[in-house]
Formats: structure tokens, sequence, C-alpha cells
């Protein structure tokens, strides 16, 4: 394995009679990386997982594990390893017995098979649980049992189908953690799949975002948030202000677009030239509210201030722009807001952080 | 929640007062009679004897018991090798499903009676089998397949091949696909997945068909009558004789008696078996 590669995703085609599933997709999955295939339902993210464990096979492209193309393995063949969505623990089989299936089917030796057992129930906490059946333990605790009954195998791959989608919030938010500390420990290579945004962001090392069969954008937490490449990306990840706009005057250091019938100043990416249709993509959380236009050449848009929701941790502030279209900016909860409705509020952002997509 | 188990008794009376008339007070005056006197004339004396039971448990009387045990056994097991495959074949197919399914059921429509007649037009020495080997010159005289032991299982393999595959297809359509999928996903090949995870899994299918099965074949005295001639019995037609023929009620109702007692024990042991492996 010469490029520290440890799956590679060529190109991949799935179609189911007419549909196309998966598009063209290529990723190239890193040893011991956690990779979180993100997107809404029905986006392919699913049968891509299904197609890496074999449950799926792939209508053209290649897929290769550590150095070997699996198109021709079946999935007990193969070396990885997948925490179902529904867990699918065998009822019939105990704890235990669940975790023994996979060393059993390699046919170890009884003595290790105990060790190994022993060993994963403590790595996911389940110490002493060894003799229950499913149905004796709580959601979560299948959950362990799920991940232990996978990891026993030492995979070269571990697939995850939104595994923690069962889970209330505050268990999902601690196994989170759990996941993407286990996953550091043992240095294994992780697939995760996911439509929760946060989960992804709070778990991977880099995200594939899909959207109808194709893979939108390919990055870190932090390049996906902070500089989407599409408008999909920028919408789906996170909440976000989306305005069309039209190119007015573009340089190498700065540009100018036509923007909710005003002139705003844009960062100035490559690729921009006048005439040429942009979305500008603001987040709520990098704007502010000021009484007057800002003298110091930041962009800003004046409009009407409509209401404050007051959601906890943040307030969100809305503003209708005179095209009818609100804005929403959010504020610290701490600050008083002496504002009513229908005072005229210009909402600002510094340049460069709102992101210019020309696609 | 008292007043609900009375409404419950209340909206059930039909049905207890049906079970209890037609059911229950039967099978306690077989229990009665098997252990009077008969008068020589098949009238009942009633005193108490265990003269029937010596009887029935006596050398004849017990081979064809232990055959019949036997017979079933055998049919209940070709049923289940045919019934499993079949069963399995139609919960994973889309199409024609039902139509397999209604396939399955159509024999239900006619009774077995007319349905073993068939197979009496089929098997006989100038029937449709025998000609059909003639015609295409496989054979010269006609084979002797009526009125042999073959010709009852063949029959009651036939009659009771529904019952097996009905209960054994509602257990595999109900078992969850992810189940298998994790077998495969852990290193279980298709055959290790099959008895690992399938087999486990359709075990109260597999369970139900036997019995339901098993414990009417043991009874069953038509379809041995008709395909077997005098000479191949079941204990189903040593007990109709006894009551209809020789008019010894009392050694038929020991014999039922006896027949209900060995069902109903192995019955319960199974089902105490399966339950402590947890097998559902």
């Amino acid at each position: 394995m010469s490029d520290n590669n440890m799956v590679k995703i060529k190109d991949v085609v799935k179609s189911f009679g007419q549909h196309q599933a998966v598009k063209n997709v290529s990723i190239d999955i890193k040893q011991g990386e956690f990779l979180t295939l993100l997107g809404p339902s029905g986006c392919g993210k699913t049968t891509t997982l299904r197609m890496i464990a074999g449950f799926e096979s792939i209508t053209s492209g290649e897929i290769v594990i550590d150095g070997k193309s699996v198109a021709s393995q079946h999935p007990y063949e193969r070396d990885v390893n997948t925490v179902f969505q529904s867990y699918a623990l065998f009822p019939h089989m105990s704890v235990e017995e669940n975790i023994a299936f996979g060393l059993k089917m390699k046919k170890y030796s009884k003595a290790k098979i105990k060790e190994e057992v022993e060993r994963v129930l403590n790595l996911v906490q389940l110490e002493g649980y060894g003799k229950r059946k499913p149905d004796q333990l709580s959601g979560g605790q299948n959950q362990r049992v799920a991940i232990a009954r996978a990891l026993v195998n030492n995979p070269k791959v571990l697939l995850l189908d939104e595994p923690l989608g069962a889970l209330d919030l505050k268990l999902r938010k601690q196994m989170q953690i759990e996941l993407k500390h286990l996953q550091q420990k043992l240095g294994m290579t992780f697939i995760y799949v996911t439509h929760d945004q946060e989960e992804a962001l709070t778990m991977s090392d880099r995200i594939a975002v899909m959207n109808d069969g194709h893979l939108e954008q390919l990055g870190t937490s932090r390049e996906i948030y902070e500089t989407p490449k599409t408008k999909f990306v920028a919408d789906f990840i996170g909440e976000t202000n989306l305005f069309e706009g039209e190119v007015v005057d573009s340089s190498e250091i700065n540009a100018v677009a036509s923007v909710e019938g005003n002139q705003i100043p844009i960062k100035p990416i490559d690729g921009l030239s006048p005439n040429k249709d942009i979305t500008l993509t603001i987040r709520p959380e990098l704007t502010w509210i000021e009484g007057s236009e800002p003298s110091n050449g930041k962009p800003s848009l004046q409009g009407k201030y409509v209401e404050n929701i007051y959601v906890g941790s943040v307030q969100k502030v809305i503003v209708a722009l005179p095209s009818g279209k609100n804005i929403v900016i959010n504020e610290s909860p701490m600050n008083a807001s002496d504002l009513s409705p229908g005072d005229e509020v210009n909402v600002c952002w510094d340049v460069d952080k709102a992101g210019v997509l020309t696609s | 929640m008292e007043r609900s188990t009375k409404k419950a008794y209340t909206l059930l009376s039909p049905s207890l007062l049906l079970f209890l008339v037609f059911l229950a007070v039967p099978v306690i005056m077989i229990i009665i009679i098997s252990f009077t006197k008969n008068d020589g004339y098949g009238g009942i004396i009633y005193e108490f004897t265990l003269q029937n039971y010596k009887i029935a448990l006596e050398s004849l009387y017990l081979k064809i018991f232990l055959r019949s045990v036997y017979w079933s056994f055998l049919i209940t097991v070709t049923c289940l090798l045919i019934g499993y495959p079949f069963a399995y074949f139609i919960s994973h197919i889309k199409k024609y499903k039902n139509l397999l399914l209604f396939l399955v059921i159509i024999p239900f429509w006619t009774n077995l009676l007319v349905r073993t007649y068939a197979w009496i037009i089929l098997l006989q020495n100038d029937g449709v089998i025998n000609g059909f080997l003639k015609a295409m010159g496989f054979i010269e005289g006609p084979i002797q397949m009526l009125y042999t032991p073959g010709a009852i299982l063949v029959g009651l393999i036939y009659g009771f091949l529904p019952f097996m595959v009905l209960p054994l297809y509602t257990s595999i359509e109900k078992l969850d696909r992810s189940y298998l999928e994790a077998a495969e996903d852990l290193g279980a090949s298709p055959i290790k997945t099959f008895f690992n995870v399938t087999v486990p899994l359709t075990m109260p299918g597999i369970i139900t068909g036997c019995f339901i099965t098993f414990i009417p074949a043991l009874g069953i005295f038509v379809v041995p009558d008709m395909l077997g001639g005098s000479k191949a019995i079941m204990i189903g037609n040593i007990i109709r004789d006894d009551f209809q023929i020789n008019m010894n009620w009392q050694l038929g109702a020991s014999v039922s008696v006896l027949i209900m007692t060995v069902v109903l024990a192995s019955v319960f042991i199974f089902l105490k078996l399966s339950n402590n492996k947890k097998a559902f």
C-alpha cells in the first residue's frame, strides 16, 4: 500500500433499473481516517456504504480496499465489518455469542475467542453483560454490542450506517465523542454514514457531502463549513443566508456585485468577471446589526427589523429586506434588543466571511 | 380490571360453550369408556377395569402404533425437507409470490377424500402413471404402486405439505433480512448463515409445521385405508375398526387415550426443551 489509501472509490456508479442512485463518485480514504458520507435521505450515501460492504454490486467503476479490487468478493470474504442502523444483533444469541460470531466463523480457538470477547466488552464498557440477550439491554447498550461485534474482527475498515440514529439526543452526543475517541485509539479506518450535519462536523476527519447520487464536496469539517463550494453544501451544512447576485466589477484585489439591488463588495475569488451570476452565502453568526450604514466600507444590507427569536444559546434576529426576503442574524442571548418592528437597521459582515459561489 | 375480565368471558362464552360440548365432553367420555367393560355385544358395562389397556399394549397393537409413529415421523421430516426450500423460495421472490401461495392453499378447497381418489387414479395398475410408462415402452406389465406403504407415504406427504409450508412461509417471511446481512458481514458463508441464523430464527415456524403435520398424520385413517388397502394399516385404522366394525369401544377408546398421552407428552417435552434453548 504505497499511497496510504485504505479505500479507493473510483468513479463508482450504481443503477437500480433506470434510476442512478450513485453517480460517478470517487473518494480516497486514508488508513486511520474517519470519513463521513453526509447527505439527505436518498442521496446515495447508504448505497455507497453497502457497495463497500459488498451488499450491493457496483454497476461501473471500482472499489479498492487495501490495494485489492473487491468487485468479485462476497461480503463474507471482505475485510470490512458493518455496524447496522438497526444493529441487527442476533436475537437468539447472547451478547457474548453475538460478539463471538465473526471469530467463530474464522475458526478461532475457544480460548482465543473468550479472550477477544472480553477485550472488546471492556473496550465498549459492557463488562458483565456478556450473558444477557439483546432484548434485555437498552438501546444504547445494544448499540455498544453492535460496535463490539464489528470491532472484534479487527477489520481494515469499519462501516457505520447511521448507528446513532435510534438514540436520544443526549446519549447520541455522548456516543459521538466516545466513537471518535475509540477510532483514534484503535487507529482504524471508519466510514460513517449520517444525515445529521452536526454529527458529521463533530466526528469526522473529512466529510464527503453527497446530494442526489453525486459527490458535492469533500473536505475537513472546517473546509466544508467555512468554504462550501456549492450552494447545496452551504445550505445543507449549518444555517446560512443565500443571496443571488451578479458581478459588477472584479479585479485581483477586490470585487463588487449587485445583490438585492445594492452594490456590495465581495471576496475577489478566481473566475469572477462582470455579469457573472454568483450566490453569496452569509452565515448568521458572522453578521451583526448596526443602526447606521458602516462607514468603513464593509458590506451591508438595509432592512426593517421584524422579530427576535430566542432559542437558548443564541437569539435569532430576523430582518426583512426591501425585496421581502428575510435575513437571519445570530446574536448573543445576552444582548437585550431595544429594536421594535419596523425600525430601519443595517445588516453587516466582513467581506471575506461571506462565501462566493459561482456554481 | 375485574369488569373487563368478566366482559371477556361473556364475549367468549359461545366459543367456550362450543369447545366444552364438542371437545372436552367427548374426550372425557372416551377416557371414561376406556376404563369400562364390554358386554360382548358392543354395550358398555360401567365397571372399572384395566383390561382394555392390557390388550392395547399387546405386541400387535404396539407394533402398529410404533409403525404409525415411525411413518408420521418420516412424513413430517419429508414435508420439512420439501417444504422449507419451497417456503424459502416463495418468501424470497417478488413476482408470482401470491400465485404460488394460492397454489399452496388451493388443495384446501377440495376434501382430502376426493384428492386421495385422485391418487388412486394416478397410482392404480391401469392408472395414469402405469399407462404412461407402458405407452412409452419403459415397462411390460404394471408396477404395483397402489396398496403399498409407499402409496400411503406419498398420499400423506401430499396431504400434509401445505400444513408444513404455511407456518414455515410465515416465519421466513417475517425474518429481518438485516440479520442475514449481518451474518454475511461477519464472515459467514451462505450455508453457515443458513444454519447459524436462518434456521434458529425460523424455529417457531419449523416447530409449528412439524406439530401440525405429525399429530394429524399419527391419527389419520382415510388415506391409509384408500391407498394402503388392508395390508398396511396405521393406528388410526385400528381405532376406527374397533369403534365401527368390532363394536369394541373400550379398546378403541384406550388406544386413543394412549395416543393422546404420547402426543401430549412429546409436545410438552419438545416445547420445554426449545424453551430452555430460547429458540423462541
